[in-house]
């Protein structure tokens, strides 16, 4: 498996659950694979950094309202 | 004199929330006046059922709650004017990756958003990148991780395939991981 493919497992993985052989095939390339672990780190900040942003700018609305 | 919310005895005033509602939307439709309609249907829906409202500590949860409704909404009717089509001419993939598969860059370790530039500037520099995300990719994105929809609730609201789906949002994220990585982290060593 390419870092290429394994991306396509990486950002799947954060929309639904992979099967079997998906789930054995990513964690063996992450294994082996100095990048990808960093992507995985990546997109995970990057999903939790959204969430930050949505919560602290609904935030503001509820300090508005007041 | 704006309106007022008077049902606590304790009057809010709705005006002061529109230009987050505004941001919000905007970062959703991708279409401003789209947004300015979003919002005020938003705020007029808030007016109309004040009754409804019982206590100001579920003000946020509520106007939010209308307004992702009316979003949900616009991008439902202007399905055509909007579609959440994959473009087949997008080559971004192939830029960032070598013919064997490698990444053509090596990713980096990221630190948290609190440890560089400070959190404000990285939430400016997430506005930023969201925003220039080919439409499509933004807007699915963002019912995927703002509104948190699964892509099964997506594909069924917005009539997208499972498929498509998943490629813009394959595509979306790892453009905001590339921006990310270049408004960002490069950013701080400039």
């Amino acid at each position: 498996m390419s870092c290429r493919q394994a991306a396509w497992l990486i950002t799947a993985r954060l929309d639904r659950e992979l099967g079997p052989l998906e789930r054995a095939a990513l964690a063996f390339h992450l294994h082996i694979c100095d990048a990808c672990p960093r992507v995985v780190a990546q997109l995970d900040l990057l999903r939790a950094a959204t969430r930050d942003l949505r919560d602290d700018l609904e935030q503001g609305i509820q300090s508005e309202a007041r | 004199m704006s309106p007022t919310l008077e049902a606590t005895g304790d009057p809010i005033d709705l005006e002061a929330l529109r230009p987050t509602l505004i941001r919000i939307a905007r970062l959703h439709l991708r279409n401003d006046a789209w947004a300015e309609d979003a919002v005020s249907e938003t705020l007029l829906a808030v007016l109309e059922r004040r009754a409804e409202f019982a206590g100001r500590s579920q003000v946020k949860t509520w106007v939010v709650g209308i307004l992702k409704h009316k979003i949900i909404d616009t991008l439902r009717v202007r399905r055509r004017e909007a579609p959440l089509d994959v473009d087949p001419d997008d080559r971004h993939e192939d830029d960032l990756f070598k013919a064997d598969g490698h990444y053509e860059i090596p990713p980096s370790d990221w630190p948290t958003p609190d440890e560089v530039l400070g959190r404000t500037q990285f939430f400016e520099i997430l506005q930023l990148c969201i925003d220039r995300l080919p439409p499509p990719q933004a807007r699915i994105f963002m019912l995927r991780e703002w509104m948190e929809m699964s892509t099964s609730e997506i594909c069924k609201e917005l009539a997208v395939t499972p498929t498509n789906a998943g490629v813009l949002l394959h595509r979306a994220r790892l453009r905001l991981r590339e921006c990310l990585q270049f408004r960002w982290i490069q950013a701080k060593n400039a």
